[in-house]
């Protein structure tokens, strides 16, 4: 198999492994926040807040295994 | 390269390669950086058209900018007290120019510029311009926002990098000037006295070494929760890891917020180019191959087409909401950052 084989194959399974742990953990969160959300519907401002905050966090672990994807395909 | 075949008594010596050279910018790059002025425009005009509605009670767009401010400064209040307001207006600006940046990225002009690289192969050239400095290239949606950009991102991390370190600095030696507490507290109580006030050169050191103690910092608390004769054996080999710890997470808070931002809009650009661009062939090939003609003949191209472009036009309208988001992110790590730096615990 040639180079750009191999950096083609890389770029693929780099997004896609790095999505798997951030579906799992966004929608750990939302389950989480959803909850308190209902058992508190008063402070769901509050919650949402958190809630959009962590999910951004979580994304970005996500997004730098894009740039790796992005970096590799662009030395194919 | 040193060849094989003469060895003189000395070797040759290799030519050093450097590092990394300074090629001239590429107009592409340029328009990055005609886009952060437009940025920077959009902002500035838009507060500056708001002049005249300020007043006790705000009319329209006085009345979002004191929205946004309020807003802003409710978080500082939860995350550092009173003196949060100090910071507001900084990392307002912050949050307006990456705002104003992320949105800039989504809008669907058909942008006259240099195209390269795989856009290039999309475009249609308009006219071959007698300047050799670029080719004007008609071509859609090229990201030239600012923040699509690892440069600018690395600026704007670079930037709050540089903001906490200097406001903490700065707390500490307002905390070694006045004496051992901070000038008021939430409640506007009168300073503790736990060491006479200094002079400003004595406290610039003081402070200086007090911020740099900040770097040890899990480590008293460990020190006090532990029994007499294991603490002198554990704390120390985790003293020296926590100070490392604590140096590498300075590095790596510039890291993610760089890749951060930059990822969501580059991602998200890339996303929609590559949904118009299959767009494009379908509505090309509806008309012009018979093999697309085969493949779903012209009617199925043409529904293809249309949803493709619906899709885009999707992804363009959570952009938007991604754009906020990563803004506020943005700003929140900024003020977070801030806060952790100025805190206390007298």
């Amino acid at each position: 198999m040639t180079n750009a084989a191999f950096i083609a194959i890389a770029a693929a399974i780099a997004i896609g492994l790095g999505t798997i742990g951030t579906g799992l953990g966004q929608g750990n969160a939302i389950a989480h926040a959803m909850e308190a959300m209902g058992r508190n519907p008063e402070a769901s401002g509050t919650i949402r807040t958190s809630l959009l905050i962590g999910l951004a966090f979580i994304e970005s672990l996500c997004i730098y295994a894009l740039v790796i994807a992005f970096m590799l395909y662009g030395k194919i | 390269m040193p060849t094989e075949t003469e060895a003189p008594v000395g070797h040759a010596v290799e030519a050093a390669k450097p590092f990394f050279t300074f090629d001239s910018p590429s107009a592409h790059d340029m328009m990055f950086v005609i886009w952060t002025w437009v940025a920077l425009l959009v902002v500035v005009l838009v507060a500056w058209a708001a002049r005249k509605d300020i007043g006790i009670i705000p009319r329209r767009w006085a009345g979002v900018f004191e929205h946004i401010y309020d807003w802003i400064a409710d978080l500082a209040h939860g995350m550092m007290g009173k003196e949060g307001m100090r910071y507001v207006p900084f990392v307002m600006t912050i949050f307006l120019f990456v705002l104003a940046s992320n949105w800039l990225a989504l809008l669907p002009l058909p942008v006259l510029g240099p195209a390269e690289g795989e856009a290039a192969k999309y475009s249609i050239v308009v006219s071959e311009h007698p300047w050799h400095f670029f080719r004007w290239e008609f071509h859609e949606f090229q990201l030239e926002a600012p923040t699509g950009n690892l440069h600018t991102t690395l600026a704007l991390a670079l930037i709050s990098f540089v903001a906490f370190n200097f406001f903490g600095l700065r707390k500490h030696y307002e905390m070694a000037r006045s004496g051992g507490g901070h000038g008021h507290d939430d409640h506007g109580h009168a300073p503790h006295h736990g060491a006479p006030a200094r002079d400003p050169i004595t406290s610039l050191f003081t402070g200086f070494f007090t911020w740099l103690a900040h770097f040890i910092e899990p480590t008293p608390t460990l020190w006090k929760s532990l029994d007499a004769p294991m603490k002198y054996f554990l704390v120390p080999p985790l003293l020296v890891l926590f100070i490392g710890l604590n140096i590498i997470e300075e590095f790596a808070r510039i890291i993610s917020l760089t890749i951060r931002l930059f990822g969501n809009i580059f991602g998200e650009h890339q996303v929609k180019f590559w949904l118009f661009v299959a767009m494009g062939m379908f509505a090309g090939g509806a008309l012009v191959s018979a093999q697309a003609a085969a493949f779903a003949g012209v009617a199925g191209n043409a529904l293809l087409a249309v949803l493709l472009w619906g899709s885009s036009v999707f992804v363009t309208l959570i952009g938007t909401l991604a754009g906020f988001i990563q803004a506020f992110i943005f700003m929140v790590l900024t003020l977070s950052y801030i806060a952790h730096a100025v805190a206390t615990e007298h």
